[in-house]
């Protein structure tokens, strides 16, 4: 069953149309990549699924529950969780104190001091990041805090997991760490939703891929399928290839 | 064992030694000139530690705890003066304060913006007229209030000191709690903390709920010991815009965002507020405005990130010696 | 009541909402380019009116023009306290703690330093034309409302037209649209907060020396109309002039007919603008819509 169904969801800003229609399922834990150009609306996208902004217009459903319109807040409760493209930790807290606001506020709802800073140590040690536990926030470097990004939203123990650009301006070694991470994550039995502009990225990790493109849906299928589609090529590939992708 | 008694030395112990000499205090036989001037202190202390809790916790700044200040006044003076208890009528006070603070937080803390502060100004100005034009509360000439009890000043002095103690103790545990950590993520990015499953509409509803309690009981201990109150005339109205402004520049003096900053900057005020009225009477909001300013700009923290700042040279000087 | 008694207040209301929206633009430009509150916007205007009432005192010029001769010296006062205060703050894109509480302090010493010139006294302007008036029919038209309702509207436009012109205009524009574009495409942002907080006190001392010429005033005046500022930029949507224009009307209308409610007494009208600002963000979270979304799009 589909954890996710989203029907012709639609967003307008002022007149402009960032998303436009757009229908899709997500299969229980598999890795779905979202790409499109710029300005294709994935970021929007994941803000409607999320219950940062309310849609226009459609439908999101989560576990066949309709859910669209939702609070942030509570959508982290039913288990959808994020990250956000730029980076946007507690400058002022402990790196662990980010992460343990989440297991306190996340799906689970954890009271107890001790008990949620024992869940946060183990996000942070899946990051990697459990030696830098006690800095504030405002210290890490950009692969850091894109690290603590993913493990805040992990603490919350999600069971849709939305990333977005986790590997933008990361070193190669820090992307591979990342795509590992991912792969990690889901086999723990977590579904994924990612964005990301690194073509090899999507296609290494991803078990299906949807194309936007102008705010609509261009095309969906496996890595393979969308490779080799005429229409993507057009549209992203096409290009990509030829400016041989940033 | 030493790190240990270390932690708990200006986290527990400190504060219960101060706590214990403050109550001993009226034991020496302290002038009732003294009494007086450490019992509104104490009044003021509360009312800083409160707007910390909203203002410093949580980011938000108001400019109306007057009205809270206000109507816990009026709710104490008005059930006293039906033959009620003075200590429920703390309660009540506290109550109705509360009730109150949802109608400023209901409509405006959904919004992000400014919409908050100037709501906070409006409300003052609105209660303030409703109050001085009100027949049950004496309208602007104020309410007299007859409690039929003996007068008696260190009965009002322990229960201005044990309220304080209330107020640093909800200030603690706000502190630790996973609710205040949840204040202190608000303030740095709600949005960021929205998508960790905080409710920050809630969560400011509810702190600002605690801050305008604790409001309304100082403002209920000033009723029950001044015996008159009045909504605006002057520094004294307990609506006044200045008694707003007031609770505002106390726990920034002291350092917003900490327990112990605004106890801190409450002390100092109520200690030099006094003075300063009585001999600099028109200069008075001069100084304090050009003390914001100066705060703003050079030392956010306040006089607690001073000290520290201070006592971080002392320390690492120490250490260099012995390095 | 006749119709006449009804109309008279429509009138009133429409000469009202002209100053009302001179004074609420230097708040909408400083919020629309810096994202901060003008608190000290009240003692700017309270300025202003000591400012008329001193030239009309001293030398004799007409209040009206005493406005005018604001224009300049408070643009200049402006640009200094950016100079010396503003441009300090840390930047944001939307209201700190500290920019709200750093224009406070500013406002309580303006305030103060006023009570210590002027001391906590009334004072008005009263000129040759204060008191009469123009017979139009049933109605009797206060000339200086009508003079001060003129200028303002004329200050607007002249506003207006300057924006749409100038290249600080442009800047400013495209700083309030999307402020990290502009600073790539070579907007200097801190010249151009300079000159917007320049205007923004320019425009608030020149309304404060109208607003002198329609009520009495002392250091204390201003909060009140800081409130009203405050209504009408948020009714507007916080950063066009056309909104402020209709904000204006829509709050002068309402205090205007205020008086045929019951029991509704003059001091009262604090009370209608709060109430005023509280529906309007219960009720109207669609006029807010339109702000975030902005926001959104550029984000």
């Amino acid at each position: 069953m589909a954890i996710l169904k989203v029907n012709s969801l639609t967003k307008y800003f002022g007149g402009v149309a960032a998303l436009k229609d757009v229908s899709f399922e997500i299969p229980e834990k598999q890795i779905c990549g979202f790409i499109g150009p710029n300005g294709a609306g994935k970021t929007t996208l994941f803000s409607l699924i999320t219950g940062a902004i309310r849609p226009s217009k459609g439908r999101v459903e989560l576990r066949g529950r309709n859910v669209t319109g939702k609070s942030c807040s509570s959508l982290v409760k039913m288990g959808v969780a994020r990250t956000h493209q730029i980076v946007r930790p507690f400058r002022v807290m402990t790196v662990l104190e980010n992460v343990q606001l989440a297991v306190h506020f996340g799906r689970q709802g954890i009271g107890r001091t001790s008990h949620a800073k024992e869940r946060a140590m183990e996000a942070l040690n899946l990051v990697h990041l459990d030696k830098k536990a006690n800095l504030l926030a405002s210290v890490l470097s950009l692969g850091e805090q894109k690290r603590l990004e993913v493990a805040r939203a992990l603490a919350t123990s999600p069971d849709l997991l939305l990333l977005d650009e986790v590997c933008g301006g990361l070193a190669p070694a820090e992307t591979q760490a990342m795509l590992d991470l991912i792969q990690q994550i889901r086999a723990r039995g977590t579904t994924i939703m990612y964005v990301e502009h690194d073509m090899k990225a999507v296609m290494s990790v991803c078990d299906r891929i949807t194309v936007l493109n102008f705010g609509q849906k261009l095309a969906e299928g496996k890595p393979d399928e969308i490779q080799n589609n005429e229409a993507v090529i057009d549209a992203y590939l096409g290009k990509a290839h030829l400016g041989d992708e940033r | 064992m030493k790190p240990a008694i270390r932690r708990l030395l200006p986290q527990t112990i400190l504060p219960l030694a101060l706590f214990l000499a403050l109550l001993l205090l009226p034991a020496v036989g302290l002038k009732p000139n003294v009494v007086r001037l450490l019992f509104i202190t104490y009044v003021w202390t509360i009312t800083s530690i409160a707007w910390n809790l909203v203002g410093g916790f949580t980011g938000q700044v108001s400019f109306g705890f007057a009205v809270f200040y206000g109507l816990g006044a009026y709710t104490a003076g008005l059930l006293i003066n039906a033959g009620g208890s003075p200590y429920l009528g703390f309660i009540e006070a506290a109550g109705i304060a509360a009730l109150a603070s949802f109608l400023i937080g209901l409509p405006t803390f959904r919004l992000r913006g400014p919409y908050f502060a100037i709501a906070t100004i409006g409300m003052t100005e609105a209660v303030r007229v409703i109050m001085s034009n009100l027949q049950i509360t004496g309208g602007a000439s104020g309410l007299s209030i007859i409690e039929h009890r003996q007068f008696r000043q260190v009965e009002h002095y322990y229960s201005a000191l044990v309220a304080v103690a209330l107020a640093v103790i909800v200030s603690m545990l706000i502190a630790r709690s996973r609710f205040g950590l949840a204040l202190r993520a608000i303030k740095q990015d709600e949005d960021a903390a929205a998508a960790l499953g905080v409710n920050p509409y809630q969560s400011k509803l509810w702190v600002h709920a605690i801050a305008a309690a604790l409001t309304g009981i100082a403002g209920a201990l000033h009723a029950r010991y001044h015996v008159f109150i009045d909504p605006s005339g002057g520094p004294g109205g307990v609506f006044a815009f200045q008694t707003g402004i007031s609770i505002l520049l106390m726990p920034v003096i002291g350092g917003i965002g900490t327990v112990w900053g605004p106890v801190l900057g409450g002390m100092v005020f109520g200690i030099v507020e006094e003075e300063l009225v009585v001999n600099f009477p028109n200069f008075h909001l001069l100084l304090y405005g050009i003390l914001l300013i100066l705060i703003i700009l050079l030392e956010p923290d306040g006089l607690a990130g001073l000290l520290r700042r201070i006592f971080g040279l002392v320390r690492s000087s120490n250490g260099n010696s012995k390095s | 009541m006749t119709f006449a008694d009804f109309l008279d207040p429509l009138i009133s209301a429409l000469l009202l909402a002209g100053i009302y929206a001179a004074m609420s633009v230097g708040m909408t430009v400083i919020y629309g380019v810096m994202k901060i509150v003008n608190l000290s916007h009240a003692s700017f205007m309270m300025l202003g009116a000591y400012f008329a009432y001193e030239l009309f005192q001293r030398l004799h010029l007409d209040p009206v023009l005493g406005a005018v001769a604001a224009l300049p010296v408070f643009f200049v006062f402006g640009m200094g306290v950016y100079w010396a205060l503003v441009r300090w703050l840390p930047k944001s894109n939307q209201p700190t703690l500290p920019s709200l509480l750093l224009m406070f302090g500013l406002s309580l010493v303006l305030q103060n330093i006023a009570y210590l010139i002027w001391k906590n006294e009334d004072r008005s302007i009263t000129t040759s034309y204060t008191l009469s008036a123009f017979h139009i029919g049933p109605f009797d038209i206060s000339k200086v409302r009508v003079i001060v309702f003129v200028a303002a509207v004329i200050s607007i436009i002249v506003l207006q037209i300057a924006l749409r012109r100038s290249w600080f205009g442009r800047g400013m524009r495209s700083l309030v649209q999307n402020p990290y574009a502009s600073q790539i495409v070579g907007v200097d942002d801190r010249r151009t907060s300079m000159l917007t907080f320049g205007l923004g006190t320019a425009f608030a001392g020149f309304a404060g020396a109208l607003l002198g010429l329609l009520f009495s005033f002392s250091p204390d005046f201003g909060r009140p109309f800081l409130l009203r500022s405050f209504v009408i930029i948020v009714l507007g949507g916080l950063e066009s002039f056309s909104g402020v224009a209709l904000g204006a009307l829509i709050l002068a209308l309402l205090e205007s007919y205020s008086i045929f409610i019951p029991h509704m007494e003059a001091s009262y009208q604090p009370a209608i603008s709060y109430l005023l600002l509280v529906v309007v963000l219960l009720v109207l979270p669609r006029g807010m819509a339109g702000l975030l979304e902005r926001k959104w799009r550029s984000g």
